[in-house]
């Protein structure tokens, strides 16, 4: 029975995994190591451990009950009930699995080798008569919901999980209004069983089109936000109109364009908006207050100059853990702008002056190079930059948990430990914001999956590190 | 709650920059060039950013702040009507009205080009969209308040504005590259043919909902016509709301422009350039269009072979208010130099010429009340000159903007070493934490995290 568990064991993980199964162990004998990341058993009682429970909260020696994907209970010192598998976590850390909060991980199929280096061009998706106003709805893509076309062949999502990821927010990653976002559990099995939450946010992308095709400057995609959303909001009255007694009135023209933005023109659903310096982010907030629009910003990284700006607008920001760094590759006699310099400094300080201006955040990773940003890759590591910085703990907790589940509308499922919400959770050898400290296990909808070194290996930024500046 | 919390951010930016303003300064000595009242000695009394006493016996309370200027001259802040700077974009050439986009949505605050053009003394700028399509996108006009957001720069209360196009520009006499379908217009008939029907739907468009009001007032039950933000600002156009600025070269383009406009009962505010203007002044007088136009750049094309360096006093002569501007981020820094050239060419007097980039350029964009002159109650906006403005050898020393001193050259050199040593400290600090660790990652950290995992990053 012990062979069963030595997956876990044999990677140097440590002696975590001391199980006590009461009930049923010939039927446990039976499953392979692979078996138990597919299905595994579906009781579990995760005792002795600090629980850190996500909403400022922590259990000193905590049990958590997991059964059929859900927090069954989360006490001080119960033993659990009988006949579940039993994982002793004395000595070692509790965590809600954490949310990566923006991304198109499951919309991108296949290993890093098969992947392009970047996102296909924005103008790729361009029709090849060049747009010739707002009415051709160009790089409009709003019907498209993540949600449905989720795939599980993208080896980034378990180098996430491997992280201590458990969710993350997955929006396609094409066009001016890319789609809609989906809040998915990173897990295994079928993807139609991972979504949390399947229509969330719309993502705005601000692409141009390029200077033959509209919009192709900064202000036109703006004027084309403006005018789509105003003639969302006007699809909705003339639709109700129409519908609540269609005589003698002219029917209105269907748009598969405008219908999905319905709720985000009326304030009811959030609008993704890009906004990475302190300028773009009062632009994005006072663009979207003129539109009634409730938006999440993201980028962030010359945040801490808007953050009063953003608390009093109460609008909350993803920040792009990507920190921006030095080009390896520029000339190293070239003189840098005095105010890349301080964004360079200031950014992985963003965060603590967020969290100190009461402003809702959470964490994702952007597109390498694309706001300056060459980090390695790595987002724990990213985030303990963030509290070296004056992040507090517990905040930067709440960034990697509850707050994006919050922001995304899913708090009442996942975001913290708490009875009745998804089993997501990590376990961890010590303070997860602590150098060196290891992810010993975590669950996604129950089912324990143990960090995979080998999926980390597939990583794109693995392979930019082996060939810095490379032919990618 | 959040959406109120959301739209105090959208109240007018006098608003946000006042309490920038709250503080008393008195300019002793030096000679004042009002401009509009002749030449008058100091001091100039300055109280919450606006100028309340010229010369004579001025009360100055307690505390003010005192500035020396004898010897100098004092000259309104310039007022520069084309410019292009402190925008993220200027051309949406993509279609051939563009009425929809607008630089005021993207003023750029960090552009550094509005500091120096501080240090030339300009104070207001108007950020005009590019010629790239016969009608182009709505300005924003800024005062060059330096530090301040993007909201701040806004010129709060002036008249909104939009710019139109004719000639080689829009009409895309410079070709169009290989593979592209080329756009309409691509001749000057086409160019008047585009604004007409602009203008014509805008028209159209006004109806449609004056229609609409109408049926509804009566009580018919009607679907609500779409709002379309391409045409509502021609239909401000046509009512006289929303200033056109309109640049143009040729003769016969200036005439055509005129006469589509008065077609529709549309004043032209400012013909931008308008290098041929001296030989239709007397048109461009009798519509009432007023002309900012370049001190002597000629021939950079062939519609600018015909332009004279004694253009503006031509035009002016004729009862054109004519001012003078830059459409460049290095010419705007030295604008006194350019209206000096009237006076060299067009034998106009030292005062008419400072009143080109002055006054008469902020009648031009509909602020000549606020700025434009040194009179109590205007703006505390003005340039400080070590010699007479329309001097070679002027030097610009201290530049204001509703009475804050935003450069000195003495408070720029201070700047250069604070700047200098914040370098020097940030290079060192990042030495240390760049670049990042390349290595394995640390024990227990298993797994970087995906890596490019869309394009969601910041916006460039």
């Amino acid at each position: 029975m012990s062979s069963l568990f030595r997956r876990g064991a044999v990677r140097g993980l440590g002696p975590l995994v001391v199980l006590v199964l009461a009930g049923g162990p010939a039927e446990a004998a039976q499953l392979s190591s692979r078996a138990v990341a597919d299905a595994g058993p579906r009781e579990w009682a995760i005792t002795g451990g600090m629980v850190h429970r996500g909403d400022g909260t922590v259990i000193a020696e905590g049990t958590v009950v997991l059964r059929d994907g859900l927090i069954v209970s989360v006490d001080e010192g119960s033993a659990g009930p009988a006949g579940v598998f039993r994982l002793d976590a004395s000595g070692k850390h509790v965590y809600p699995g954490f949310v990566t909060a923006l991304g198109d991980l499951g919309l991108r199929g296949g290993s890093a080798a098969e992947r392009p280096g970047r996102a296909a061009r924005p103008g790729a998706g361009a029709p090849p008569t060049p747009s010739r106003g707002p009415e051709d709805r160009p790089g409009t893509f709003s019907w498209q919901l993540a949600a449905d076309s989720l795939t599980l062949d993208d080896d980034r999502i378990a180098a996430r999980r491997t992280a201590g990821f458990t969710s993350a927010v997955s929006v396609p990653s094409r066009g001016i209004v890319s789609g809609r976002a989906a809040f998915v559990n990173l897990g295994a099995g079928d993807p139609r069983d991972l979504v949390v939450g399947g229509d969330q946010a719309v993502m705005v992308r601000l692409e141009t089109l390029g200077f033959r095709s509209f919009p192709g400057s900064a202000m036109g995609v703006i004027a084309y936000i403006r005018q789509l959303f105003l003639d969302a909001a006007h699809y909705d009255e003339v639709w109700r109109l129409y519908e609540e007694d269609p005589t003698g009135l002219a029917r209105p023209r269907h748009d598969r364009a405008l219908a999905p933005l319905v709720l985000a023109a009326a304030g009811e659903q959030p609008v993704l908006l890009p906004a990475n310096l302190d300028k773009e982010i009062r632009r994005m907030v006072r663009l979207a207050a003129e539109l009634g629009l409730r938006p999440i910003l993201y980028g962030g990284h010359e945040a801490a100059p808007a953050a009063g700006f953003l608390a009093d607008a109460g609008v909350p920001i993803l920040v792009d853990l990507n920190w921006p760094q030095a080009d390896p590759d520029a000339d190293p006699e070239a003189r840098v702008p005095l105010r890349e310099l301080r964004l360079r400094d200031a950014a992985p300080a963003g965060p603590a002056a967020l969290a100190a201006a009461g402003v809702q955040f959470g964490f994702y990773r952007g597109e390498s190079g694309r706001s300056g940003g060459r980090g390695s890759g790595d987002d724990l590591a990213a985030v303990r930059t963030a509290v070296e910085r004056g992040l507090d703990r517990e905040a930067a907790l709440t960034a990697l948990t509850s707050a994006p589940a919050e922001i995304f509308g899913v708090a009442d499922r996942v975001g913290t430990l708490a009875a009745g919400k998804i089993a997501n959770l990590l376990i961890t050898d010590g303070d997860i914001f602590d150098e060196g400290t290891r992810i010993e296990a975590v669950f996604v909808d129950g089912v324990i999956h143990y960090p995979d070194s080998a999926a980390s290996e597939t990583d794109d930024d693995a392979g930019a590190r082996e060939a810095p500046g490379g032919n990618r | 709650m959040r959406r109120q919390r959301m739209a105090a951010l959208t109240l007018p930016a006098v608003l946000l920059a006042a309490p920038l303003a709250a503080q008393t300064t008195v300019i002793r000595g030096g000679t004042v060039l009002t401009v509009t009242n002749g030449v008058s000695e100091g001091p100039i009394l300055i109280e919450d950013g606006k100028i309340t006493a010229v010369g004579g016996e001025v009360h100055v309370p307690d505390g003010a702040e005192e500035v020396d200027a004898t010897g100098m001259f004092i000259m309104p802040g310039i007022v520069d009507a084309h410019s292009h700077i402190a925008a993220e974009s200027i051309n949406e050439g993509s279609v051939s009205v563009s009425s929809m986009t607008g630089t005021g949505d993207v003023v750029d605050p960090y552009d550094i080009n509005i500091y120096r053009e501080l240090a030339g003394g300009v104070t207001t700028s108007n950020i005009l969209h590019g010629s790239a399509n016969p009608i182009g996108g709505m300005n924003v006009i800024i005062k060059h308040r330096w530090g301040a957001d993007a909201a701040e720069l806004v010129f709060e209360g002036a008249p909104p504005g939009i710019k139109f196009a004719l000639g080689e520009n829009p009409k895309r006499s410079r070709g169009t590259p290989p593979g592209v379908q080329p756009r309409y217009p691509a001749t000057r008939m086409g160019v008047v043919d585009v604004i007409r029907q602009a203008f014509l739907e805008a028209e159209a468009y006004r109806q449609e909902f004056r229609d609409y009001e109408a049926a509804k007032a009566r009580g018919e039950r009607l679907l609500p016509p779409r709002r379309d933000m391409k045409l509502e600002p021609l239909v401000e156009v046509l009512e006289g709301t929303r200033l056109v600025h309109a640049h143009c070269y040729r003769q016969d383009e200036i005439l055509q422009l005129l006469r589509v406009a008065e077609e529709f009962g549309v004043r032209i505010a400012t013909l931008q350039h308008v290098l041929e203007g001296y030989k239709v002044a007397d048109e461009i007088a009798a519509h009432g269009a007023g002309a900012s136009t370049f001190s002597d750049w000629w021939a950079y094309k062939v519609e600018a072979y015909d332009a004279i360096p004694h253009n503006a006093a031509l035009m002016a002569e004729r009862g054109v208010l004519v001012s003078i501007n830059s459409d460049s981020a290095e010419e705007a820094r030295h604008l006194n130099q350019e209206a000096a050239k009237t006076v060299k060419w067009g034998g106009m007097t030292e005062e008419q010429a400072l009143a080109t980039i002055t006054i008469n350029a902020a009648i031009h964009l509909g602020v000549g009340d606020r700025v434009g002159s040194i009179e109590v109650g205007k703006d505390a906006d003005l340039a400080i000159f070590d010699r007479h403005p329309l001097s070679t050898y002027a030097v610009n020393q201290m530049t204001f903007v509703d009475g804050r001193m935003l450069f000195s050259r003495e408070k720029d050199r201070a700047m250069r070493e604070s700047a200098a040593a914040e370098r020097a400290d940030l290079e060192a600090k990042l030495a240390e934490s760049e670049p990042p660790r390349r290595g394995p990652p640390g024990r227990g950290t298993p797994g970087p995290g995906a890596g490019p995992s869309g394009s969601e990053g910041g916006r460039r």
